[in-house]
């Protein structure tokens, strides 16, 4: 909650006079809604990959402080900050816990322009408030609030071009009581990271990126370390694990971009972007919601990961592992 | 020259590097250990490298033991028996064997440690669980239609 109020502290502590002044921002009040308002609806997310555009519909319900997305996958959030998913019919696994609080986000740097609530098209039927998010004097987001509850109804993020590049609408909703709340999952598989220390970290997690992005939290799931990076509006999770990248192991849709020195590889998914490049022994992973030119200059600020010089110790110890892997 | 201060403590203001081999093997002294895994308390990258390093080596002790081929040990013996070496009166042929095993060994160890040292192996990252991870970390104090809708859509970047 902390980090929600901070976040949209920023959209109204940089906005101009007339801008959003006193009370809660409009994303902060449209959290409290998800979580406190019981409603049933079909979300249209709608994304562009390249030069095409994607849809798909998904079932949202939220009731009891529960919320539950229902597509090809089941998403679900707990009261208290649980996360859980489900792959296609398959168990539910535990993605996230509420013990695993993250730093607060950033307190902002001005970067981002609330404008002040104007009256905005109806969305499934319902009156809807509009909140402008600019940057650079260009429209970056247009978000639309139910006027009655403040839950988000529509939230449109546009290139600079003025294109919409992302949008989540609902095409139905029903707002009422009567919803039931989603059972809770029983025994599900437990995939949560594990809270890393910064400095344990140490270069791996810088405590900022370019574009205002300041670490929040570092995470270690297996051999990957994620480090969970936010802006105040958008959020940037780095992910790093062992190892190179060949070419072939990746889908062939990726726009070919340079980190660094490194060649690299950008992805478009049905919440943001996605940037996967290797560099000293290392691959690096990049998942955003961000606009991509935020999410490149952001990965392109990190310090250059050295090659390790290997000693003679390495190369044997490299070279006895190439040897038996296929042994063992 | 020393990599420990006076005290124990690591001063190479680096990595372990040859200190691990040492350190796995007992070979270090009670303070240079103990300064040692201090560093390896704090150094992701020295304690990924012992745990290759000691994954290398159970893997090597995990070799079957070789049976050397046959007449191995005769011929050894011909080498340093002059007797022995008269009555067969080949010392040339073993020589010349000799050489070229040396030479297919150091050869080998080239090849090894020089230009065939290997890159890091190649791994292929799980775009979706990533995406995952991210969604879900991320949706903690923030909008969660925002946040968590979009990974209900399964990711597949076109494949």
């Amino acid at each position: 909650m902390r980090r929600g109020l901070v976040a949209l502290a920023l959209l109204v502590v940089v906005a101009p006079a007339p801008a959003v002044a006193g009370g809660p921002a409009p994303l902060e009040q449209a959290r409290q809604a998800a979580e406190n308002t019981s409603f049933e609806g079909v979300l249209e997310v709608r994304w562009r990959d390249g030069d095409v555009m994607r849809s798909e519909r998904l079932t949202v319900s939220a009731g009891g402080g529960s919320l539950m997305v229902s597509g090809a996958n089941l998403v679900m959030a707990r009261p208290g900050s649980g996360r859980l998913l489900a792959h296609d019919g398959g168990g539910w696994e535990e993605m996230w816990l509420p013990s695993r609080a993250a730093g607060p986000r950033p307190a902002g740097v001005p970067k981002y322009v609330t404008g002040a609530p104007t009256d905005g098209h109806p969305v499934a039927g319902r009156p809807t408030r509009l909140v402008e998010v600019h940057r650079g004097g260009a429209v970056l987001e247009r978000i639309f609030l139910d006027t009655e509850t403040n839950l988000l109804l529509e939230r449109d993020q546009y290139d600079t071009r003025g294109e919409v590049v992302r949008r989540l609408a609902f095409e139905s909703l029903t707002i009422d009581g009567s919803t039931v709340p989603p059972a809770e999952p029983k025994a599900p598989a437990h995939h949560a990271p594990r809270p890393v220390a910064p400095e344990r970290a140490g270069s791996a997690a810088p405590a900022a990126l370019a574009e205002g992005y300041e670490r929040m939290g570092v995470y270690r799931s297996g051999g990957v370390l994620q480090v969970l990076y936010s802006d105040g509006l958008y959020d940037l999770s780095l992910f790093q694990q062992q190892g190179r990248l060949r070419r072939s192991d990746l889908p062939p849709s990726g726009e070919r971009v340079t980190v660094g020195r490194a060649t690299g590889w950008r992805y478009a998914w049905p919440g943001g972007q996605l940037v996967m490049w290797s560099e000293g022994g290392k691959v690096f992973t990049a998942v955003s919601d961000a606009p991509a030119d935020q999410v490149l200059a952001a990965v392109r600020s990190l310090p250059p990961t050295p090659s390790r010089e290997l000693s003679l110790l390495g190369k044997v110890t490299r070279a006895a592992q190439a040897l038996m892997e296929p042994l063992s | 020259m020393s990599r420990f201060g006076t005290n124990g403590g690591f001063a190479g203001g680096g990595h372990l590097g040859d200190v691990l081999s040492a350190l796995l093997d007992g070979e270090l002294p009670a303070p240079q250990a103990e300064g040692a895994r201090a560093h390896l308390a704090a150094c992701p990258d020295c304690t990924q490298e012992l745990a290759a390093v000691s994954q290398a080596r159970s893997w090597v002790r995990a070799l079957p033991l070789v049976d050397p081929p046959f007449g191995f040990y005769e011929r050894m013996l011909l080498d340093h028996q002059p007797a022995l070496r008269s009555a067969t009166g080949d010392r040339a042929t073993l020589r010349r064997r000799a050489g070229l095993a040396a030479l297919g060994a150091a050869a080998a160890a080239v090849t090894v440690l020089g230009v065939g040292s290997p890159s890091p192996r190649p791994v292929s990252p799980s775009m979706p669980r990533l995406v995952e991870a991210h969604a879900t970390s991320a949706s903690v104090g923030a909008d969660l239609l925002s946040k968590l809708a979009p990974v209900g859509v399964p990711v597949s970047f076109g494949r």
